[in-house]
């Protein structure tokens, strides 16, 4: 019964020739596709991957250099490549078509697409197995008729690199539908972002995920190239993710998500400095099974694997070059004596000289290197010549077969050898080399969040290839035991001196207006209880603001008991609120202590302002001896010197107003 | 030695770089029957041109997967079978008895002619016949090698013993279900072998009523060993000097077990010995680095500063391997030699 | 206290005409007695006499050059003396099957019997040199081996020519040897290591610099006392372009743990797998297990003897000692020592890599 069945084949489109602008120069001479990463070019990298998620039948379109793709997928299926087994790669292409948007209106209009199909650009390294989404997407379209694509991003760790594949997205957790969609920006980080409110007031459980990358692969269904064909205004894939967010009812689509697992790596080449990096990671193992020494394009395998991430080819030579870490050398190439190389990949067939220092450089097929050159973080195109003692550094990118001459010092430059119509010269260097323009706009895919956020017009070249900076900043880490510390103890701080200023603000208005004590009273409770104060706390800084009210702290003619007395005229009903029981009384004193320390004036009349304080029956004369008692010999003693007069002046009366005491203080 | 590669062998090896095929007994299977095919098929006229059909599409599954040794394995194999036969025809017709066995000091002395080598060009007849007959009995063989391994299993398991193994080995599962079967109160502590934690797989298929089983990580092995009666493990392949190329962590239970002086018996079918010898541990493609992933997650803060190495497989020296029970019986890992010279022919050991 | 023997007292005019040369002196004890034998040439008459004095008894015994044994056993000594003078690179033992050789080219046999006492004298001339004799007596005997081999009831001259040819054959293939072992052992050595060396092997030398034509290493070569050979051996080696130190012997255990591998040659491979070789290699070999460093030992398959020595002693002086200093071995030290097969890794010969209990198999397979 099974036989008769027809076999469902995945069908993959590929989009060759994307990004052409940011990889210049070599977009210029051949498609991006072909670009050779790891001496693998990209175009093998993502076949591969569709051969191992078992895809049948491949489109690859392709709008320039269509020849040379074609070429290049009938050599790859003569010489056994592993991809060529299992799956049949047509190699379409039109002229006239720009962008994304005009690729997917020729194809629809073609109509090669019978069901649901796989959507990549030629320049992915990915090994996710894209089966499992397949069957994802199918079943939701199952469900949900108008279900027009599914995306598929990666999680990475978010760091200060910018490489313009970030996206934020905001996704309903229950059916993983996309709401919201911004790409963020290349240059400069954010400082806020703007999401529609109805995305959370119509969906119950919205996450908001902003550390991924979207290495743009898609699943698509059949709706989505006529999508394209119905709405000329869509250039990008952005364009289309917008426009279907924007207009959803009209549209009557929907976009679903769906995040690589754990183990899988997807990422996209969109400039020289993803290039840098995926290079990076393709060496350092991450996008295992595709790494150099498993022979993804050829049958044998190319290199020896050694520690360190060096991948030697059998057929180069190193006379005493010293081979650092993260190389990749193909056959035939000649490294000489006392050259250091490090994080570099060298294609077939170079040479690179004596005591040379490459480090993050990525040469072509047929480069020479003279003696005592320093690369670092640049690309060498093929054929190119680099003459004895040039730096070639911070990201210059040299095209094919051209000649730079000797001792040239080149940064952050885009150099060609030969010079096109549209081509801005900078400085011709030589016959073959000439520094061109590589300025461009900042794009305006980024969306303007809003009119009063200025947004950078000034015209920056493309990223270029530079190192990935280190994440971890020292602080992050180990300061975490400080920050738990600080952090119990400072609520209690930061509330205290909150409190006190509330409580001394509340007094000195009070004071000034001459309100009801009672109204102070209600806002220094209500400070307290915003501020979870104890009473005892309470009771300690309500005094201690009370002194240091201003006309305390600086008495007028200095007769600081003068002006103790004003105070307390007026706010006298509010500290004997609070100063009623002995124990209030002992923190009254305990907060004089305190102000005894600060204010000299009260630390001179320190004995008359506690016997004003007693005259007034806001403290008794067993508070005031249980404080005196309890203050400490050494710590106080200039305090216990002064109030020892009193103390005894105080015994004695006691002895004599005993009765009267008790009475009072009842 | 260069030369394209018939339909089937790229089929083979794309599906075991897809991981369609995978594990020894697979590979072996298919193997043997791409020679069949071979073999069967117009493409040769006497025993030399066979031998270098042969030889090349062996060369290229060996170049095209290093590590997999049995491919070829079954091609040297199949290339001493060719020469056993012919000379046996040979023989028969010309009535000698000339053992043309592997080199050794008596050959050396008493060659009779200039020209060490038999004349493979001269057609044969019946050789083809021969061959196949061969072929189907070392397909007979391979299939029943599992079974042979675990016949021997009630000898060397005995009641009321503690066991450990590592990882999943088909050959280790098969013997321990049947030492299971036959004997009581045994203790089976299985090493769950990171990254891909595949002793996970063995322990639920072991699990029945009649034996306790017991996973750890690979971190208690050696504070479990002072317990352990004996180790049983499986290997990848078994190279010429006795030493074991075997999964990732079989090192340390072979440390670990010469430290309580626990026997190590490696069950391993012959086809899993190769003339290879380790030369060094950076040698090329002895070892498989795996993916990065398996060991740190890529959206860790530390993956782009921290180099991750995640190897395949280890190294065990032939010193520290008690036994080896293969499907023609036990031996010692000095005896391995021997074994080789009796698979393959030293002049095929460079495929 | 000397003696001074004038012999003039003894009348030696009836035997001598011209001037005499002397050939070669031994000392020996036989039979209790201390003789010394002279071994000279009359220069007129070209005549060999063998002068023995009896010190002990302080006779005086001339035995005529016309005596066969004496003779031949002279020019097969000087023969291969030759082979060695002129070739430095040949190893004593194939020097010693070609002087074999050329025997059984040169003379002729009545019987077998006759052919195997020949051999036998020469093998025992040979063994008179000052060299060391391992060599000589593995590869003599084997060669002896060969000729006593399946030969069936043919005619003398037949068997002769057969045996020729197979001696040639034979020969061709062991002077390839060196050859084959170092496309072997060149495997082993990688960029970047660093190899250990015991004093001067031919065979290691051979493989080192065939491995150097692609690779770049280091290798510690010790002094190998007392001649002092690894000097010769460092120059060598830096006349081929690989970069090498010399060190004493004595610090072996110091240079050990800094070192990738151990590659020694040998001069006889023993029935147990062990083997014999200059002195100073089994230290090397006891620190190369303790620091568990692998040990390969490079032989050629005609040094594999018949031998099973249990330890050093085992080992017969003849092997250890010079001639001269047979007589009084307790004020002398050894040449060479016996590394047991538990302290070697592999054995690199043209028959193969073997591991040592792989030995004694062939040489079963050989003798039996």
């Amino acid at each position: 019964m099974n036989q008769f069945e027809k076999k469902e084949v995945i069908q993959a489109i590929l989009i060759a020739d994307n990004n052409v602008d940011q990889l210049r120069p070599f977009s210029d001479e051949n498609s991006t596709a072909l670009l050779p990463l790891v001496n693998v070019s990209m175009l093998d990298y993502a076949l591969d991957a569709l051969n191992r998620s078992g895809i049948e039948e491949v489109f690859v379109y392709s709008s320039l250099h269509l020849r040379s793709v074609r070429e290049h997928i009938k050599n790859g299926i003569a010489s056994l490549n592993s991809w060529s087994v299992n799956m049949t790669v047509h190699v379409i292409g039109g002229e006239g078509c720009r962008c994304f948007g005009d690729a997917m209106r020729d194809l629809d209009a073609k109509a090669l697409i019978r069901g649901n199909f796989i959507l990549l650009g030629a320049d992915v390294v990915t090994n996710a197995d894209l089966r499992p989404i397949f069957e994802q997407h199918k079943k939701t379209a199952k469900y949900d008729k108008g279900a027009a694509a599914t995306l598929v991003f990666k999680e990475a760790a978010t760091s200060s690199i910018r490489t313009g594949n970030e996206v934020m997205i905001a996704v309903d957790q229950q059916n993983n539908r996309l709401h919201h969609h911004q790409r963020l920006r290349l240059h400069g980080k954010e400082s806020h972002f703007e999401v529609p409110l109805e995305v959370f007031l119509n969906n119950s459980e919205v996450a908001l995920l902003h550390n991924l990358i979207d290495p743009q692969i898609a699943i698509g269904s059949p709706s989505m190239l006529s999508l394209f064909s119905d709405n000329f205004d869509f250039e990008t894939r952005d364009d289309f993710v917008r426009g279907i967010l924007i207009n959803e009812e009209i549209l009557d689509s929907r976009i679903y998500v769906s995040v690589l697992p754990r183990g899988q790596y997807a990422r996209k080449v969109n400039n020289w400095l993803t290039y840098c990096m995926v290079s990076q990671d393709v060496m350092n193992r991450w996008a295992y099974p595709l790494v150099p020494d498993m022979g993804i394009n050829c049958l044998a395998q190319q290199y020896v694997y050694l520690k360190n991430n060096i991948y030697k080819s059998r057929k180069s030579t190193f006379i005493k070059a010293a081979l650092r870490e993260n190389v990749a050398v193909q056959a035939g190439s000649q490294v000489e004596a006392g050259t250091s190389v490090s994080c570099s990949v060298i294609g077939k067939n170079c040479k690179v000289g004596k005591n040379c220092v490459l480090m993050n450089a990525f040469l072509m097929d047929g480069v020479h290197i003279g003696d005592d050159c320093k690369l670092d973080c640049c690309v060498v195109g093929f054929g190119s010549k680099i003459g004895a003692g040039s730096t070639i550094a911070e990201g210059t990118v040299v095209g094919s077969k051209c000649a730079i001459p000797a001792g040239k010092l080149l940064k952050n430059v885009v150099i060609k050898s030969v010079l096109g119509d549209d081509d801005d010269l900078v400085e011709k260097l030589g016959e073959h080399a000439f520094i061109i323009d590589d300025k461009q706009e900042t794009q305006s895919t980024y969306a303007s969040d809003s009119e009063d956020e200025v947004l950078p017009t000034a015209a920056t070249g493309i990223p270029k290839v530079a190192r990935v900076p280190t994440i971890c900043e020292e602080s992050d880490y180990t300061s975490s035991s400080d920050e738990d510390e600080s952090r119990a103890v400072s609520p209690l701080v930061d509330d205290t001196n909150i409190f006190l200023a509330e409580v001394m603000d509340s007094l000195a208005r009070g004071f000034q207006e001459k309100s009801n004590p009672d109204f102070l009273i209600l806002e220094i409770n209500s400070s307290r209880y915003a501020y979870n104060m104890s009473l005892k706390e309470v009771n300690f800084y309500v005094v201690k603001a009370l002194f240091s009210l201003q006309d305390i702290k600086e008495p007028a003619n200095q007769n600081v008991l003068v002006a103790i007395n004003n105070v307390l005229k007026q706010l006298g009903p509010v500290l004997s609120n609070y100063i009623k029981t002995p124990d209030a009384m002992l923190q009254c004193l305990r907060a004089l202590e305190d102000i005894y320390e600060e204010n000299e004036f009260v630390r001179s009349k320190i004995s008359k302002v506690v016997h004003y304080l007693y005259d007034k029956d806001f403290v008794s004369e067993d508070a005031i001896i249980a404080w005196y008692e309890q203050l400490d010999v050494e710590d106080h003693r200039a305090l216990r010197q002064s109030l020892k007069e009193l103390i005894e002046w105080l015994d004695q009366s006691s002895e004599e107003d005993e009765d009267d005491d008790e009475d009072e203080s009842d | 030695m260069k030369g394209q590669p018939t339909k089937e062998v790229t089929q083979l090896i794309h599906e075991m770089k897809v991981g369609n095929v995978e594990g020894s007994y697979n590979i072996t299977a298919k193997t043997l029957k791409l020679f069949k095919k071979i073999i069967n098929g117009p493409g040769w006229t006497n025993a030399e041109e066979l031998m270098n059909v042969v030889r090349t599409q062996g060369h290229i599954l060996q170049s095209a997967m290093p590590q997999e040794t049995v491919t070829a394995s079954i091609a040297r194999r199949i290339l001493k079978l060719i020469r056993e036969e012919f000379e046996l025809l040979k023989a028969k017709v010309h009535q000698f008895s000339e053992d043309q066995a592997s080199m050794s000091l008596h050959k050396l002395v008493t060659q009779t002619s200039n020209d060490v080598n038999v004349d493979y060009t001269e057609p044969q007849q019946g050789l083809r016949e021969a061959l196949l007959d061969h072929l189907q009995e070392m397909e007979t063989e391979l299939e029943t090698s599992s079974e042979n391994i675990c016949v021997q299993a009630e000898e060397h398991i005995h009641s009321s013993e503690v066991i450990l193994t590592l990882g999943h080995s088909r050959s280790v599962e098969n013997f321990l279900k049947r030492a299971v079967k036959k004997r009581q109160f045994l203790t089976i502590i299985i090493a769950e072998c990171a990254p891909d934690s595949r002793g996970h797989n063995l322990a639920a298929s072991l699990a029945t009523g009649n034996v306790e089983i017991i996973v750890i990580p690979d971190s208690a092995i050696f504070a479990m060993m002072s317990r352990v009666n004996k180790v049983i493990i499986g290997t990848h392949s078994v190279l010429a000097n006795g030493g074991l190329r075997a999964a990732c962590g079989s090192y340390t239970v072979a440390l670990a077990a010469k430290h309580y002086s626990v026997p190590v018996i490696v069950l391993s079918p012959m086809y899993k010995l190769s003339p290879v010898h380790l030369c060094s541990y950076e040698q090329d493609a002895f070892n498989l680095v795996g993916c990065a992933e398996d060991v740190l997650e890529y959206d860790s803060l530390a993956s782009h500063s921290a180099k991750v190495y995640s190897p395949i497989f280890d190294y065990v020296p032939p010193e520290l391997v008690t036994l080896f029970i293969s499907n023609i019986g036990g031996h010692a890992p000095s005896y391995v030699y021997r074994l080789l010279t009796e698979l393959y022919n030293p002049e095929d050991y460079e495929i | 206290m000397s003696t001074i023997f004038d012999l003039k007292t003894w009348n030696l005019c009836q035997w001598v005409t011209g001037s005499l040369v002397i050939y070669d002196l031994i000392l020996q004890r036989l039979s209790g007695e201390c003789i010394i034998s002279i071994l000279v040439q009359d220069t007129t008459r070209k005549k060999l006499f063998f002068i023995e004095i009896c010190l002990t008894k302080l006779k005086l015994k001339m035995s005529t050059g016309s005596d066969q044994r004496t003779d031949a056993a002279v020019e097969v000594r000087n023969y291969f003396l030759n082979l060695l003078e002129q070739d430095k690179d040949l190893s004593s033992g194939i020097a010693a099957i070609k002087t074999l050789l050329m025997i059984l080219e040169k003379k002729r046999f009545d019987t077998i019997h006759i052919l195997h006492t020949t051999m036998r004298d020469a093998v025992a001339a040979m063994r008179n040199t000052d060299l060391s004799i391992a060599a000589v007596v593995s590869g003599g005997e084997l060669f002896c081996r060969f000729i006593t081999l399946s030969l069936d009831d043919k005619h003398m001259e037949e068997c002769r020519q057969i045996m020729l040819h197979r001696g040639k054959i034979f020969l061709t293939k062991l002077l390839n040897s060196r050859n084959v072992i170092a496309q072997q052992a060149k495997k082993f050595v990688t960029d970047g290591c660093r190899v250990l060396t015991h004093s001067r092997s031919r065979v290691v030398l051979k493989a080192l610099i065939s491995a150097a034509k692609n690779k770049e290493f280091h290798v510690y070569v010790t002094q190998g006392g007392p001649d002092n050979s690894g000097t010769e051996m460092v120059a060598d080696l830096e006349k081929a372009g690989i970069s090498s130190t010399l060190i004493l012997d004595s610090a072996t255990g110091y240079v050990m743990e800094s070192v990738d591998f151990v590659m020694v040659g040998a001069e006889a491979v023993v029935e147990s797998g062990g083997i014999i070789n200059r002195i100073g290699t089994f230290t090397m070999g006891l620190c190369a297990r303790e620091m568990k460093k692998p040990f390969y030992v490079l032989a050629e398959s005609f040094k594999f003897t018949r031998l099973f020595p249990l330890n050093q002693r085992d080992l017969p002086d003849e092997y250890k000692y010079s001639r001269k200093h047979l007589v009084d071995v307790s004020k002398v030290h050894p040449q060479v020592d016996y590394t047991p097969p538990a302290y070697i890794t592999l054995l690199f010969t043209d028959l193969g890599i073997l591991t040592p209990s792989a030995v004694s198999d062939e040489l079963i397979k050989l003798y039996m």
